[in-house]
């Protein structure tokens, strides 16, 4: 369990969150969503214990972030940022190797078998030994969820992990992180931009404006046209997806 | 190839320089005096290897191990493949001191009878000033460059502003001295071996224990911290303990470096880069392989320098300098060619 209470972060002076109170259970998919600079990556940053509260406090199991060390924060939250950067000239598997970072012992011929069942279950094996650099965003993408998966946290949080893909692989990496929860049993906190993928793929969203907490609770509670309205100020129609079910919204392009 | 034979292959030419080394030189030795180094009671002409080439090989060895850590430790604290020791104002810092060093004694000198020999800075000064220099100028970098943490960028441009007015300081002061100690703050400015004694280098290596050994506790996080901050913090590296440990003890190499041999330039910048392209990304290897290659470029590069033109010694920072730069423009061209194509 996450627990955010009363949490307010400022960045240089400028407030960004304020008096936020969520939970995160580790058995649920949590999408946040927003308008751009709304303050839900610096949420996310703040729960995995990147920033620094400027009031309140975020609770990993009851414990405040502020006074664990790293490695106990990672044994708990995996966090993939944005765009992160690897070093230079690794392979494949060398990156995902660095997940095993915090775990207490050295690493050993268990940990290698479980690299290759991770990369396997990530479609990743044939790429293992090729350089990372030359991977495309997509593979790139699912390495690096790869190595969060190493650290085998009971949480997994994503700042945007689709952004940068095409659809093809937007579709690819939710379906991927889906398919790794049943086996792997974690829970997820991601942003997401495309709010329809946040309706399909959380059991609950999140949606932020101006730092604050407009609304939260099932897809199907949370999506209206008027919550698109003041999130975004864009006019969609909502409606249920023929086939999933669904809850999606179709923009009104002609206004 | 194994990276096994790979370490095989460069310590063979690490004995194979020291060997040749002992030998060659303004003076060329006989193999029986070079063999004669290692009895128990060696006669006169191995004695004068033992004492005067011996200590140089050495200076040379550590000089340029700790300088290519030292290297390797910032371009990845840093973030930045073109930082070397000099940017940190490690360089400066420590030829300003020694610069400061000779004017003072040169104004007491003149003084004093005994007049202009009196006046000369004693050489087994050198270092631990140098030393203090270098650290004080560390220091400040540090300082000026902190805000509520210290980041990559600001370090680095303050580094390079400090420098510069550092450096600026030590051409007015070299200036202003006499044409005779000109000439030696020149050639300690430019980064040379010529009669370094075993105990100029001697309190370096305790140094280099120590700050070898917090690099070895730390190799994982080092490892880590080639990612962005952020990704290695969630990793679970404690960036903020790390970090400046690191950054410290890679300091501390290089100014140990600095006080025995002056500024060598262009060692801590290029090692990193050949290390990686032979001993490929792990940063153990990275590590080891630096440390090794940097102690072949130096002890290499002084027998070049003491080979072009005996009696005459080119100071071992300018051959660096003359083979690293040129060298360093090849790499350049060749990785740009890898990523074209």
């Amino acid at each position: 369990m996450i627990e955010a209470q009363n949490l307010s972060v400022a960045y240089e002076n400028r407030l960004i969150l304020r008096d936020i109170n969520l939970r995160f259970a580790a058995n649920s998919v949590t999408a946040l969503v927003g308008p751009n600079g709304c303050g839900k990556s610096t949420l996310l940053k703040t729960l995995a214990g990147l920033h620094k509260p400027q009031s309140g406090q975020v609770l990993l199991q009851g414990h405040p972030l502020q006074a664990l060390k790293r490695k106990a924060i990672a044994q708990k939250i995996a966090y993939m940022a944005q765009a992160p950067q690897a070093p230079e000239g690794l392979t494949v598997r060398q990156l995902v190797e660095h997940g095993a970072f915090a775990r207490r012992r050295l690493f050993k011929r268990q940990d290698h078998e479980e690299v290759n069942e991770l990369l396997a279950a990530c479609g990743l094996s044939p790429l293992a030994e090729r350089p990372f650099a030359e991977m495309s965003g997509g593979e790139q993408q699912r390495a690096w969820i790869a190595m969060c998966l190493l650290q085998k946290a009971s949480f997994l949080l994503l700042d945007e992990p689709t952004s940068s893909l095409d659809l093809g692989y937007q579709i690819n990496i939710l379906r991927l992180v889906e398919k790794l929860r049943k086996t792997q049993h974690f829970g997820v906190i991601m942003v997401l931009h495309d709010i329809n993928q946040a309706s399909h793929f959380a059991d609950r969203i999140v949606a932020l404006k101006d730092g604050s907490v407009v609304s939260e609770g099932a897809p199907h509670e949370v999506i209206s046209s008027s919550l698109i309205q003041t999130l975004y100020d864009a006019e969609v129609t909502v409606q249920t997806h023929p086939k999933t079910a669904s809850i999606t919204c179709v923009p009104n392009y002609a206004g | 190839m194994a990276s096994s034979v790979k370490y095989v292959l460069v310590i063979a030419a690490l004995i194979l320089t020291t060997v040749f080394s002992l030998k060659l030189g303004a003076v060329s030795a006989s193999w029986a005096d070079v063999r004669g180094v290692f009895d128990t009671d060696p006669d006169a002409v191995s004695r004068a290897i033992l004492n005067l080439r011996w200590p140089r090989i050495v200076g040379a060895a550590v000089v340029g191990c700790y300088l290519a850590v030292a290297g390797l430790l910032f371009q990845i604290l840093l973030r930045n493949p073109l930082a070397d020791p000099t940017i940190f104002g490690v360089s400066s810092g420590a030829a300003l001191a020694v610069v400061i060093a000779m004017n003072i004694v040169i104004a007491l000198g003149s003084g004093t009878e005994g007049g202009a020999s009196a006046s000369y800075l004693p050489t087994q000064l050198v270092p631990p000033i140098a030393m203090g220099g270098a650290l004080c100028a560390s220091f400040a970098v540090v300082a000026l460059a902190w805000k509520k943490g210290m980041q990559p960028l600001r370090l680095l441009l303050f580094g390079a502003v400090l420098a510069v007015v550092l450096n600026g300081a030590v051409m007015t002061l070299v200036l202003s001295l006499s044409e005779a100690r000109t000439e030696l703050a020149i050639l300690w400015l430019a980064g040379s071996l010529y009669a370094r004694d075993i105990a100029d280098v001697l309190p370096g290596l305790w140094w280099g224990l120590g700050c070898f050994l917090a690099i070895g506790f730390y190799a994982r996080s080092l490892s880590a911290l080639r990612f962005d901050r952020d990704t290695a913090r969630a990793m679970g590296v404690e960036t903020k303990v790390a970090v400046p440990v690191l950054l410290l003890a890679a300091a501390a190499l290089a100014a140990s470096a600095v006080a025995i041999a002056g500024p060598v330039g262009f060692v801590g910048l290029l090692v990193p880069h050949i290390t990686r392209l032979v001993f490929g990304p792990s940063v153990r290897h990275m590590l080891l392989g630096s440390a090794l290659f940097g102690a072949l470029l130096v002890m290499l590069s002084d027998l070049v320098g003491r080979m072009i033109a005996p009696p005459l010694e080119l100071p071992v920072g300018i051959v660096t300098s003359l083979i690293g730069a040129p060298f360093f423009a090849v790499l350049i061209r060749q990785s740009l060619r890898k990523v074209a194509l």
